[in-house]
C-alpha cells in the first residue's frame, strides 16, 4: 500500500497523512504558552516545591546574608521578599521537588487557623504607591522585567492559596496586596512572560512584607520560584529546567535548537534528540527501537500511522516552523497513553504569538544524486498533482462494476471488451529532468486582548514540491552445494518520485478569564506522491532476465480538529482541569498502480523481452484507506500539599475502512506478438481475445478494523523528605482491537479476528537531589504495544524492488513490556547537563519482521516469545567555555546509548524455522551516537553547526530455513547548517549527508540491498515582517 | 476389449464434435449438473460424506481441519473464485472415484467461460519429511498467516514417512490453481509433506494455473497422472520430495506453459536433505512445439537448486527451448556423483527446439546487477554429451505417438510399430512399480486416460 520501504525516503511533505487518534491524558499543554498561569506539566509546579518559610517574625531581618547570589543562570530573577523568604534563595535547585533546604516548605500553605473570610474575589486595584504606610499589613513589592529591570505595567499579582485576592500593578511596576497574617502562596503573571509563583510568603500584623519579583522568558534556575506558566519550552534552557523538575526520564528538543540545524521536518529535527534515530528520513525509533515502541503524541494527541506498511507517524508532515518542542520521554508516567516502551515523543506545536506575526518563507534545495538529472516520470497526471490533487483520470473508472467483480456477473463479450478499454493505457515510464525542491511557507499570528480576555491565533500554511531520484540494487541470496552464501537474482533499479503537499494549521485560543482558557487546534494536510520505478534483473532459478516497471500514484490526506480547554477550579487546594476532545479523518488513496514485466531466456537471450503472462506483470492495483478517530479525555490535577493527585480518563476510537481492487492482463485466445511493449501490446484494439483482464481482487482485499481504547488513571507525588520525590500510579486501560474482511465487493463481514485486553499499567519514579544539581531518578513501569491494523490485516502488497509480498498476521498478540530505568543526572550550568542512564526492558511477545518464505523473501509479522533489552545511555551538553572563555561561542552535544538486546523464541519446536535463535530483537540497534557541535556569534546573527548520526546494524528482517537474518548497516550522516541573520531576514544554507553514506541492507556478507539518497543542499530565505 | 472400445467411440465422438461444450456431448464423462447443490463455506472438523448427486459449490478456502472428507463418485465439486479445498495435516480426503464416475473438481462458471485459475485447488498437507530446517513450513499459496496450523506442512522434528493424506482416485482438477505472487502459487493439485501411504491414482489436472501437480517434500507416490495444458510446469517438486511416480503425462500449454518436469532442492539451501529425487518410471512429456525464445522458456525438464530425479523409460518431444537443462552447479553434482541422484536412462528425445541431432545445451550464466553475464556457464555441465552419453540408452527417436499435441482429444499411445512400445527401448521397473511396464512412455497398449479424462477449452 506504500512506497516500497526501501525508498520511501522522505518525500520531506505533509503528504502522508497519520490518523490522528488523540491520546488526551498525555495533554499537559494548555495552548497559550507564555503568559497565563495555566495548567502546569506534570511537575512543573509543585506547590510544595517552593516554600518560603514563614518563620522570621520579622522578615526584613533575615534578608541579609541569607540573601544568595541568585546565581549567574538567573540574573535578578527574583528580589527576595524582603520579610518572609530567608534562607531559601541560595539553593539553586529550588525548583526541583526536595532540594528545599527548609524543612517547612511542606508545611501546608495556609494554616487552617488563620482566617480567610472577607476577602472578596476579585478586589483588583492598582497600588497607589511603592511603599505601603505604615501599619499595612500584607505584601507589596515590584514586579520587574527580567532583562531591563523596568518595572512592568497591569501585571497580575494573585493570591492563589490562603487568600482569593489580586491585584494589578501600577504604572512603574509596583503592587500592594493587603492580606491578613498567615502564610500565602502567590502567583504573578504578565502577558509574554513567564509567570512564578511564590509560595509561602509570610504576613506578619502591622508589617508589610516586600516581595519583589522578576519576571522573563527564560526563568532559568530560579530559587525560589516555581515555574506557573508552563515553561517557554521553545527555549532550549526552559526545557533544561523542565527535564530537571520532570518526574520522568525525559530528553528534549527545543525550536531554538532546532532552527539552529538544518532541519525542515521533524522527522530531522528528532534526530537531535538523545538516542532518537529516524529511519527512512520519516520515522522515529527512541532508543533504538522501532515504530510501535515510539509512540508520537501530538500536543498530547495519540498519532497513528497511515502509513498501512509502516507502524509510526510519519514525522516529516510537521514542518519545524511549526514545533514549539520536541520532547522525547523515556520512562512512563501513568497519564501518557499505555503503548509505550522505547519512549513517547511529544511534539508541541506553536500556539499564538505574543504580538502580531507575519512570516514568509522560501527554500530551494537540490541533491547530488537528483537535480537536473533525468528521472523517471509518469505520463499522466496534471497540474493539480503540483498542488496535491489527485488527477481524476487515475480513478477506477466508472465502466469498471462495484459490486461485482469485473467479468463476473456474465456480461457480454462487447462490454467487457468496454470496460477493458475504459482503463488509460499508459504502462510505460518517461523521463524528465528532475527540478530543484521549492518550499513556500507563511505563518501568521496575533494576539488581541479585551479586557481580561484574550484571543490568539496562529495560522500557517507550506507548500512544497520535491523532486527525486533514487538508484539502487537489489539481489537475493541462496546457500549453494558447498553451504556458501551466494547472491543471486541481481537487479537494479530506478526510483524517480516528485511530491507535493499542501498543509495548513491554525490554533486559536480563547482566554475567558485568568483561570479559564479554550482551544482549538485544527491541522489539515494533503499531498501527492508519484513514483516510478524502472528495474532490470534476472531470476535465476527461472533462468529468466527480465525489464519491471511500476507506475504509482498515492494521495494522502489528514483533518484533524482538537478542542481543549484548561479550568483552574479555584477549589480542593487550586485544582486544575483540563480536557480535550478531537475528531480527526485519514484518508490515503493509491489508485492505479500499474506493474509490468517482461522478460527474456537468461541462457539465449532472443533480445528482445516478452511479456511473460505471469503475476505482478500487467497487474492494476487500486487501494483506499480511510480512518475515522475520536475521542476525549479529561484529567484533573490536585495539587495538595502533601500530595499532588493527577487523575484522569481517556476514550479513544478508531475506525478504519480498506479496499483493494486488483487487475490482471492475460494472454487470450487469439495470437498477439508479445514483444510489444506494454501500451502496444494493451492497446484497445487487443483488447478482447488478443488479451483480457482479469478481476484479481483477492477474498483478503477487504477489511474493516476498529480500535477502542478505554483507560482511567490516578497518580500521586508526593515528597517524603526534601530531597525526594515519589511519583506512581496506575493505569487501567482495556482495549479492543478487531479487523474484519469483507467481501470487497459486497461488503458482506467475513473473517473476524477480535482481541479484548484489560491491563493494568503501573509505574513508580524516585528522584533523589543527591546535591542542588545533581539528580537520581529511578522508574518501574509496566507497559504495552500493541499491533498496527496494517500488521494484522493480511492484505497482501506487492514489494516492486525487492519482488516480494509484505502482509499482516491476524494472530498477533500485544506485547507487554516491563521497564525498569535508572539515571543519574547533573546540571552543570544553564544549558549543561551530564546524564547517565541505565535501562533494562523485558518484552513479552514482541512483534518482529520475519521472512516467511525465503525463496521469495515474502515479509510477515510474528510474535517472538520474549526478548530482553539492557542499555546504557549517557549525554553530555556543554559551552566549551568550560575549557577557555575563547571557545565560549561553541556548544557540544553528544548522546550515546549502548543496547544489549536478546530475544527470546521459546520453544525450540516453535514453527518458522528461524536461522538463529541467539540474536537481538528486530530492529534494536546496538548502539546509537548523536554527536552536535555549534559555533554562534549572536553579534553578526551566525550560527553554524554540524551535526553526526549513527546507529549500530540492526536486523531488519529475520532470516529462516538456514539464511542469515538482513541487517540494515550503520548509515553515518554528517550535516551542517549555517543560519545568517539579514536584517529582519533570515538566511539558512544547509548540506545534509556530507558523507553520501548509502543505505544498506546486508545478509551475512551479501548487499541484499543498496541505494544511497545523496548529498542535500537546501537554501532557504525567510522573513519575519 | 470392452474398454478400448469404449475410448474409441469416446474420441470419436469428440472428434466429431469439437466445437461442444463437453457437458452436452453424449459420452460425457462428466455427470451432468445435478439439481440439488449445496455451498460449502465452513471449515470442516469432522468426518464429512459429499454425496454423489449433489453439486458442492466451495465458497472460499474450505479446510479440512480434521476428520476424513469422503467423497463419492461421480460427486461434482465447483470452486468460485478465492476458494480452494484444503486436506490439512490432521485429516484424511477419501475421494474414490470410478472410471465411469470420476470426481471432478471444477471452476463454479459456467461451460464456455471457465479459465485457468478461476479457484484454487485441491490441497494435501501431511506430517512427512521435508528440508526445510525445522522440518515445518507454510504451505505456498498462502500467506503469512503466522503460525495457523492450517496452513502448514511437515512433521517437524518427528516426520512420518509414511503419513497417510488419503486417497485421491479417478479424480480430475480442471481450471484450477492460483498465482498468489511469483514463485508462490497454488497448483491444480498440491501435495506437501504426503508419506507414502498416500493413494493417488488416476488423476487428471487439466487447465490449471500454476503447476499441474507440485509436490513439497514428502514421499507420496503418483500413478497414473495426466496434467494437460498447465500455466506453468506441469510436474513441479521441490524441499525434498522423493516418492514413486509412474505413468505420468504432461502436454504443455503452447502460451504459457514452463517446464514438463521443474524439480527443485531447497532454493536457500541447495545441500538440503533429503535430496529431490523420486524415482520416475514410463512418463511422457509433450511441449506444445511453439516457437522458441518466448518467454517464458518452454522446456522438458529442469534440475536445478540442488534437486534430482531418477528418470527411466520417458519421453521428451515437442518442446521449444530446451529437453533437458541441469541448472546450477549444486543438480550438475548429483548427476556427477558415484550413486547419481539425478540420471534420466531409456529416454526418448524428438523434435525438441526443432533439433533431432541433438538435444541442446543449456548454460547456466551469472549476471551482475547490471545485467552482465559475468560467467557464462556457472555449472560446466553440457547436457548434449552428459544425456546423450550410451550407457544410458538415451535417444533421439520418434516415439510415434498416436495424437499426442492434440489439445482436445489428445492420445499418448504409441503407434503400432512404435519404438517405444520395443522392449530393448525400455528396462523393466523394479519392485514397488507396476513391472509389467517395459515400455517408453506413460502409455503402452492400453490407454489407461480412456472414460475418466476431458479436455474441455473453457
Amino acid at each position: 500500500m506504500t512506497a516500497t520501504p526501501v525508498f520511501a525516503q522522505a518525500p520531506g511533505v505533509p503528504g502522508s497523512a497519520p490518523a490522528p487518534s488523540v491520546d488526551p491524558v498525555t495533554q499537559p499543554l494548555p495552548p497559550s504558552e507564555e503568559t497565563q498561569p495555566s495548567q502546569p506539566t506534570d511537575t512543573a509546579t509543585q506547590p510544595s516545591e517552593i516554600a518560603a518559610p514563614p518563620t522570621a517574625d520579622d522578615p526584613s531581618t533575615q534578608q541579609p546574608g541569607t540573601e544568595p547570589a541568585p546565581t549567574a543562570q538567573q540574573p535578578g530573577t527574583v528580589t527576595p521578599p524582603t520579610a518572609a523568604q530567608p534562607g531559601t534563595e541560595a539553593d539553586p535547585t529550588a525548583q526541583q521537588p526536595g532540594t528545599e533546604a527548609d524543612p517547612t516548605a511542606q508545611q501546608p500553605a495556609a494554616p487552617a487557623d488563620e482566617p480567610m473570610e472577607g476577602m472578596s474575589d476579585d478586589e483588583a486595584m492598582l497600588a497607589e504607591s511603592a511603599v505601603p504606610p505604615p501599619g499595612f499589613t500584607g505584601i507589596y513589592g515590584r514586579v520587574t522585567d527580567e532583562a531591563n529591570g523596568e518595572g512592568l505595567i497591569e501585571a497580575t499579582v494573585k493570591v492563589v492559596t490562603g487568600a482569593q485576592k489580586q491585584v494589578l500593578t501600577d504604572l512603574d511596576g509596583f503592587y500592594r496586596v493587603a492580606l491578613p497574617p498567615g502564610k500565602y502562596d502567590l502567583r504573578v503573571f504578565y502577558d509574554v512572560y513567564q509567570g512564578r509563583r511564590i509560595t509561602g510568603v509570610v504576613v506578619t500584623k502591622g508589617k508589610a512584607t516586600k516581595l519583589d519579583v522578576a519576571l522573563g522568558a527564560d526563568e532559568g534556575a530560579v530559587q525560589e520560584v516555581v515555574v506557573e506558566a508552563r515553561a517557554d519550552r521553545r527555549a532550549e534552557g526552559a526545557l533544561l529546567q523542565e527535564r530537571k523538575k520532570a518526574a520522568a526520564v525525559s530528553d528534549a528538543i527545543s525550536a531554538q535548537e532546532i532552527a539552529r540545524t538544518p532541519d525542515s521536518s521533524a522527522s530531522d529535527a528528532v534526530k537531535r534528540v538523545v538516542s532518537a534515530t529516524v529511519v527512512d528520513g520519516r520515522y522515529v525509533l527512541l532508543r533504538g527501537l522501532g515504530g510501535r515502541y515510539s509512540t508520537t503524541l501530538l500536543n498530547g494527541a495519540l498519532l497513528p500511522s497511515t502509513e498501512p506498511d509502516e507502524p509510526s507517524v510519519p514525522l516529516d508532515i510537521f514542518p519545524t516552523s511549526l514545533l514549539a518542542n520536541l520532547n522525547v520521554v523515556k520512562s512512563y508516567t501513568p497519564d501518557l497513553p499505555g503503548t509505550f516502551a522505547g519512549g513517547t515523543l511529544l511534539i508541541e506545536t506553536n500556539s499564538y504569538p505574543s504580538e502580531f506575526e507575519l512570516k514568509p518563507r522560501i527554500s530551494l534545495a537540490g541533491d547530488s544524486e537528483t537535480t537536473f538529472r533525468e528521472r523517471n516520470s509518469q505520463a499522466q497526471g496534471g497540474f493539480g498533482e503540483n498542488l496535491g490533487f489527485p488527477s481524476g483520470s487515475r480513478q477506477l473508472p466508472n465502466a469498471i462494476p462495484r459490486d461485482s467483480g469485473l467479468g463476473m456477473s456474465g456480461e457480454s463479450s462487447d462490454v467487457l471488451e468496454q470496460q477493458y478499454r475504459s482503463f488509460p493505457n499508459i504502462w510505460q515510464a518517461r523521463r524528465t529532468t528532475a527540478l530543484p525542491n521549492m518550499g513556500l511557507g507563511v505563518s501568521m499570528g496575533d494576539t488581541l486582548r479585551f479586557g481580561n480576555s484574550r484571543l490568539g491565533y496562529l495560522a500557517s500554511a507550506n507548500y512544497g514540491h520535491r523532486d527525486g531520484v533514487q538508484e539502487g540494487t537489489f539481489a537475493r541470496t541462496d546457500r549453494d552445494e558447498t553451504g556458501a552464501l551466494n547472491a543471486r537474482d541481481a537487479a537494479r533499479s530506478t526510483q524517480g518520485f516528485e511530491t507535493a503537499s499542501l498543509s495548513g494549521l491554525g490554533s486559536v485560543g480563547f482566554q475567558l478569564d485568568r483561570d479559564n482558557e479554550l482551544t482549538w487546534f485544527g491541522l489539515y494536510t494533503r499531498g501527492t506522491d508519484t513514483r516510478t520505478f524502472t528495474a532490470r534483473g534476472s531470476n535465476i532459478v527461472r533462468g529468466e532476465s527480465y525489464e519491471s516497471t511500476r507506475l504509482q500514484f498515492v494521495s494522502r490526506q489528514l483533518f484533524f480538529n482538537q478542542l481543549r480547554g484548561f479550568h483552574r477550579l479555584g477549589l480542593l487546594g487550586d485544582a486544575e482541569l483540563d480536557w480535550q476532545a478531537n475528531l480527526s479523518r485519514v484518508d490515503r488513496d493509491e489508485p492505479d498502480t500499474r506493474d509490468t514485466l517482461y522478460s527474456d531466456n537468461l541462457s539465449a537471450p532472443s533480445g528482445t523481452p516478452t511479456f511473460p503472462n505471469q503475476p505482478n506483470s500487467g497487474e492494476r492495483f487500486f487501494a483506499e484507506l480511510g480512518e475515522t478517530s475520536t475521542g476525549g479525555s479529561v484529567n484533573v490535577t490536585v495539587p495538595l500539599s502533601a500530595v499532588r493527585l493527577k487523575v484522569g480518563g481517556l476514550t479513544q476510537v478508531s475506525f478504519r475502512d480498506f479496499g483493494a481492487r486488483r487487475f490482471r492482463y492475460l494472454l487470450g485466445t487469439t495470437p498477439v506478438d508479445r514483444t510489444l511493449p506494454p501500451e502496444q501490446l494493451f492497446a484497445p484494439e487487443n483488447l478482447g481475445t488478443g488479451i483480457r483482464v482479469r478481476e484479481n481482487t483477492r477474498p483478503d482485499d477487504a477489511y474493516d478494523a476498529y480500535l477502542g481504547i478505554f483507560a482511567g488513571y490516578a497518580s500521586a507525588d508526593v515528597q517524603p523528605t526534601d530531597a525526594l520525590r515519589l511519583v506512581g500510579g496506575l493505569r487501567v486501560e482495556s482495549s479492543t482491537q478487531q479487523l474484519t474482511l469483507k467481501d470487497p465487493f459486497t461488503g458482506a463481514s467475513g473473517t473476524e479476528n477480535r482481541s479484548e485486553y484489560m491491563n493494568l499499567l503501573p509505574a513508580f519514579n524516585a528522584i533523589y537531589a543527591l546535591t542542588p544539581t545533581v539528580n537520581v531518578r529511578a522508574g518501574y513501569s509496566y507497559t504495552l504495544a500493541r499491533p498496527t491494523f496494517r500488521e494484522l490485516a493480511p492484505f497482501i502488497y506487492f514489494d516492486f524492488v525487492r519482488r516480494r509480498n509484505v502482509s499482516g498476521n491476524p494472530d498477533l498478540l500485544q506485547t507487554r513490556i516491563h521497564n525498569i530505568d535508572a539515571r543519574v543526572e547533573w546540571f552543570a550550568g544553564e544549558n549543561e547537563v551530564l546524564a547517565a542512564s541505565a535501562f533494562y526492558k523485558r518484552f513479552q511477545d514482541p512483534i518482529e519482521r520475519v521472512i516467511r518464505n525465503p525463496e521469495s523473501g515474502d515479509l510477515s509479522f510474528e510474535n517472538a516469545a520474549g526478548a530482553n533489552t539492557y542499555g546504557l545511555e549517557l549525554e553530555a551538553r556543554a559551552s566549551l567555555a568550560r575549557l577557555t572563555e575563547t571557545l565560549k561561542a561553541v556548544r557540544v552535544g553528544a548522546n550515546l546509548t549502548l543496547i544489549q538486546s536478546d530475544v527470546d523464541l521459546g520453544d525450540p519446536n516453535v514453527v518458522g524455522a528461524q536461522t538463529n535463535r541467539n540474536r537481538p530483537l528486530q530492529g534494536q540497534s546496538p548502539y546509537v551516537i548523536n554527536l552536535n557541535v555549534g559555533y554562534s556569534r549572536p553579534e553578526s546573527g551566525t550560527e553554524l553547526t554540524v551535526l553526526y548520526n549513527v546507529y549500530g546494524r540492526r536486523i531488519s528482517e529475520v532470516g529462516v530455513q538456514g539464511l542469515p537474518d538482513i541487517y540494515e548497516v550503520p548509515f553515518h550522516r554528517v550535516d551542517i547548517s549555517l543560519t545568517q541573520q539579514l536584517g529582519s531576514a533570515q538566511l539558512k544554507l544547509t548540506a545534509a549527508n556530507l558523507l553520501n553514506s548509502s543505505v544498506t541492507l546486508r545478509q551475512e556478507s551479501v548487499d541484499v540491498q543498496t541505494y544511497k539518497p545523496g548529498v542535500a543542499f537546501s537554501a532557504s530565505l525567510g522573513w519575519s515582517l | 476389449m470392452k474398454r478400448l472400445f469404449a475410448s474409441l467411440l469416446t474420441l470419436s465422438a469428440l472428434s466429431l464434435t469439437p466445437a461442444c461444450g463437453d457437458d452436452n456431448t453424449p459420452n460425457n464423462p462428466n455427470p451432468p449438473p445435478t439439481d440439488t447443490t449445496e455451498n460449502v463455506s465452513a471449515n470442516i472438523t469432522q468426518d464429512t460424506t459429499w454425496k454423489a448427486g449433489v453439486t458442492y459449490t466451495l465458497k472460499n478456502y474450505i479446510f479440512v481441519e480434521s476428520g476424513t472428507l469422503t467423497i463419492e463418485p461421480g460427486t461434482r465439486i465447483l470452486g468460485d473464485q478465492g476458494s480452494a479445498l484444503i486436506i490439512t495435516r490432521n485429516a484424511k480426503i477419501h475421494a474414490v472415484g470410478t472410471a465411469q464416475a470420476p470426481i471432478v473438481f471444477t471452476s463454479s462458471r459456467p461451460a464456455g467461460s471457465r479459465e485457468p485459475g478461476n479457484w484454487g485447488g485441491v490441497v494435501l498437507l501431511g506430517k512427512g519429511r521435508i528440508n526445510v530446517a525445522g522440518g515445518e513450513n507454510t504451505v505456498e499459496g498462502f500467506f503469512a498467516s503466522g503460525n495457523n496450523p492450517l496452513t502448514q506442512y511437515g512433521g517437524g522434528a518427528n516426520p512420518n514417512d509414511a503419513h497417510d493424506c488419503g486417497k485421491l482416485n479417478y479424480a480430475r482438477i480442471e481450471f484450477a490453481g492460483f498465482e498468489l505472487s511469483e514463485d508462490n502459487e497454488l497448483n491444480g493439485l498440491t501435495v506437501a509433506g504426503c508419506g507414502s501411504d498416500t493413494d493417488l491414482d488416476y488423476i487428471q489436472v487439466h487447465m490449471g494455473a500454476d503447476d499441474g501437480v507440485e509436490f513439497f517434500g514428502g514421499s507420496a507416490n503418483l500413478k497414473h497422472a495426466v496434467v494437460t495444458q498447465a500455466d506453468d510446469d506441469s510436474l513441479d517438486y521441490d524441499l525434498g520430495y522423493n516418492g514413486k511416480i509412474q505413468f505420468f503425462i504432461a502436454q504443455q500449454n503452447a502460451v504459457v506453459g514452463n517446464f514438463g518436469i521443474e524439480a527443485s532442492g531447497n532454493k536457500n539451501d541447495n545441500a538440503a536433505t533429503p535430496r529431490s529425487a523420486p524415482e520416475i518410471w514410463n512418463a511422457t512429456f509433450i511441449g506444445s512445439g511453439r516457437l522458441a525464445g518466448t518467454s517464458p522458456a518452454q522446456s522438458g525438464m529442469v534440475f536445478n537448486t540442488g534437486a534430482g530425479g531418477k528418470l527411466n523409460n520417458v519421453i521428451v518431444a515437442h518442446f521449444a527451448d530446451l529437453a533437458v537443462d541441469v541448472s546450477g552447479t549444486a543438480s550438475a553434482a548429483l548427476w556427477n556423483a558415484a550413486t547419481p541422484e539425478l540420471y534420466l536412462r531409456n529416454t526418448f528425445f524428438w523434435n525438441n527446439r526443432g533439433d533431432n541431432v541433438s538435444i541442446p545445451a543449456a548454460p547456466n550464466p551469472t549476471v551482475d546487477a547490471g545485467g552482465n553475464i559475468t560467467n557464462p556457464d556457472v555449472s560446466n555441465f553440457n547436457e548434449p554429451e552428459r544425456v546423450l552419453a550410451s550407457a544410458l540408452n538415451n535417444r533421439l527417436v520418434d516415439p510415434q505417438l498416436t495424437d499426442a499435441t492434440n489439445l482436445t482429444a489428445p492420445n499418448f499411445m504409441p503407434v503400432a510399430g512404435s519404438p517405444a512400445l520395443n522392449p530393448d527401448s525400455a528396462a523393466t521397473p523394479p519392485a514397488g512399480f507396476d513391472t509389467s511396464a517395459r515400455f517408453v512412455g506413460a502409455v503402452g497398449t492400453t490407454n489407461w486416460l480412456a472414460g475418466w479424462t476431458a479436455f474441455p477449452q473453457d
